[in-house]
């Protein structure tokens, strides 16, 4: 009777067990949190501000998606007075955000304000992250940025001596992406003749003539592009691209809408591929 | 006899009290998952309606999101495989190939759809030994149906073929369980062709046009010869009246036309084997391709097209 009622008894715990497991377990995966954070660290920052959004209406009080949401918002360009206001005030938020969010937050407005040209609200957003951050990346990135500022301006970090030996000792981890992420891609070298010759064209003649293009990208982009990529070699580039565009127009193989208008697509790309072979 | 029917009775009546209790945990399991049911119901429907709209990349977010929710391994791997086919469908073959490393991870048995769909990913992204390397697999295993062997059969040999190999093409096609006489009368149309040179392109293209003749391009020959006629009789005619900055003018145009003119010859003879090319892996791959059942996911069932 004993064995029995042991036996009934350890068969009930089981499958209250169970079921709390089963219970928590969906209760885990019904909510998809981590979906802003996934786009989030693969850089894809509108569907990422889109799923914040979704995640802020779904659970007002959440703050992280709010932060990932005004980070996402910054790497787009949508750098206005409030965006960042309201990143600042997420970034001194110690309460409801732990470190490496703030950390975050302050790391994206000191980079927001160095390449504005703040050097000094730059300086004191990249060392709170600095000195907040836990998650490595963050760390290596926030403390590079701390470096360009310290080495354009050394007199802001002329109180903290410690300052700059830990930056020394952190510098073998600035690989070039850590470089490349934190201050942005290096802006194409144009060749400046054909610079020249297209902004001529198009304060000069284009206004005249109007927007006959046929093309997409248009010839002077493409010229530019071309100018860009392989300099001077953009003039029999683009000599080609105005001898081949009837036949392209004729051929009518890509259309695309550019705005109002019908375009045939044409990149640089499909005429140079055997160069960069 | 008595005893016995009291006995019965007495286990009806426990019978009947265990039930009331037990019944209490299927009911609160109902009341949760019921729920979670209808808005992985809605959010299928949006990611279906998404991809008929051919907001592929939409469709991929949903289906991706959905694989977030649910609660078992297979489903999830299930919708992450149909977040990698929105992907690929939307041209972002590296978040494809992302969302078919989780799928192995949720569920290492979806074998051959994964590799079928690798296999597309990597002709997508241009790594033709990849591809070949997926396709190769499908054909490998004992397992793969026959459509999944005939589709990568014609997956394999587009992999050779832009690599380079007609014969691996050939022998690729002849791995099918079904003969594809259209895909192999495609790689022995190529086989048969040739490529132009596209030195032998730009040393004719130092004759205004005659690069463009090599490629066939006689349109294009014709609109250089007249450019370049055209602003050669410039120079000749200011040289002649002496107007020398016209004819510094006229020169830099006529220089960018001549150089165009090589540079075309070249580009010319590039166009013309990559049209030739593509034309041949077009007739190869035909109208195959494979797609899910979206009613059944995140059960993957493909349908194939040939």
């Amino acid at each position: 009777m004993v064995a029995r009622n042991l036996f009934l008894w350890m068969t009930r715990s089981l499958v209250i067990l169970l079921f709390s497991w089963l219970v928590m377990s969906l209760a885990r995966a019904a909510t998809p949190a981590d979906l802003p954070a996934e786009l989030f660290t693969e850089g894809r920052w509108q569907d990422c501000l889109r799923e914040c959004r979704r995640a802020v209406v779904e659970a007002p009080a959440e703050i992280a998606p709010q932060v990932l949401a005004a980070v996402a918002q910054l790497r787009l360009g949508q750098r206005d007075s409030k965006t960042l206001k309201n990143l600042a005030t997420l970034a001194n938020n110690t309460n409801a955000l732990s470190a490496d969010l703030r950390a975050l937050a302050a790391f994206e407005l000191g980079r927001v304000r160095w390449r504005q040209g703040d050097a000094t609200n730059a300086f004191i957003w990249a060392r709170s992250a600095f000195r907040q951050a836990e998650q490595p990346e963050l760390f290596t990135r926030s403390g590079y940025l701390l470096s360009e500022i310290l080495r354009r301006f050394p007199s802001l970090g002329k109180d903290d001596g410690a300052l700059f030996q830990t930056l020394e000792t952190c510098r073998p981890l600035w690989t070039p992406e850590v470089q490349r992420d934190v201050l942005g891609p290096s802006p194409p070298s144009d060749s400046l003749t054909v610079r020249w010759i297209v902004t001529l064209y198009r304060n000069g003649v284009r206004p005249a003539l109007g927007n006959r293009c046929s093309l997409t990208p248009s010839c002077s982009e493409y010229f530019l592009r071309a100018g860009q990529q392989h300099g001077l070699l953009a003039f029999p580039i683009v000599a080609d691209r105005l001898v081949r565009e009837p036949g392209v127009v004729q051929a009518a193989e890509c259309p695309v809408h550019v705005g109002e208008q019908l375009r045939y697509a044409d990149p640089l790309e499909q005429h140079d591929f055997w160069i960069k072979k | 006899m008595k005893k016995k029917t009291t006995e019965w009775v007495g286990r009806a009546r426990r019978a009947r009290r265990g039930a009331r209790g037990a019944s209490a945990l299927p009911c609160a399991f109902l009341w949760l998952i019921i729920p979670s049911a209808f808005a992985a119901t809605d959010s299928t429907q949006l990611a279906r309606e998404l991809a008929a709209e051919k907001d592929h990349a939409g469709a991929a977010l949903e289906y991706r999101r959905l694989a977030l929710t649910m609660p078992t391994a297979a489903a999830r791997g299930g919708y992450f495989w149909a977040s990698a086919f929105e992907s690929l469908q939307a041209g972002e073959a590296t978040a494809a190939d992302h969302m078919l490393n989780r799928v192995e991870n949720e569920t290492p048995d979806l074998t051959n759809p994964v590799l079928l769909l690798r296999a597309d990913v990597a002709l997508a992204a241009r790594k033709w030994e990849e591809a070949a390397f997926f396709a190769d697999g499908v054909l490998q295993r004992t397992d793969a149906a026959r459509e999944e062997k005939n589709l990568a059969a014609r997956r394999l040999a587009a992999a050779e073929l832009r690599a380079g190999d007609v014969a691996a093409a050939r022998a690729g096609l002849q791995r099918a369980p079904d003969p594809a006489p259209a895909a192999l009368a495609a790689v022995e149309g190529y086989a048969q062709g040739h490529d132009k040179k596209p030195r032998v392109g730009g040393l004719l293209g130092l004759v205004p046009g005659l690069g463009y003749v090599y490629a066939g391009e006689w349109a294009n020959a014709l609109r250089s010869v007249l450019l370049n006629s055209l602003f050669i009789f410039g120079m000749v005619n200011t040289a002649e009246h002496d107007e020398w900055g016209a004819f510094g003018v006229i020169s830099f145009f006529e220089v960018t036309w001549y150089s165009g003119s090589i540079y075309g010859g070249i580009d010319a003879s590039q166009r013309y084997n990559r049209e030739r090319l593509d034309g041949a892996v077009r007739g190869i791959n035909g109208p195959a391709g494979f797609a899910p059942d979206p009613l059944k996911l995140p059960l993957i069932s493909l349908r194939f097209s040939f």
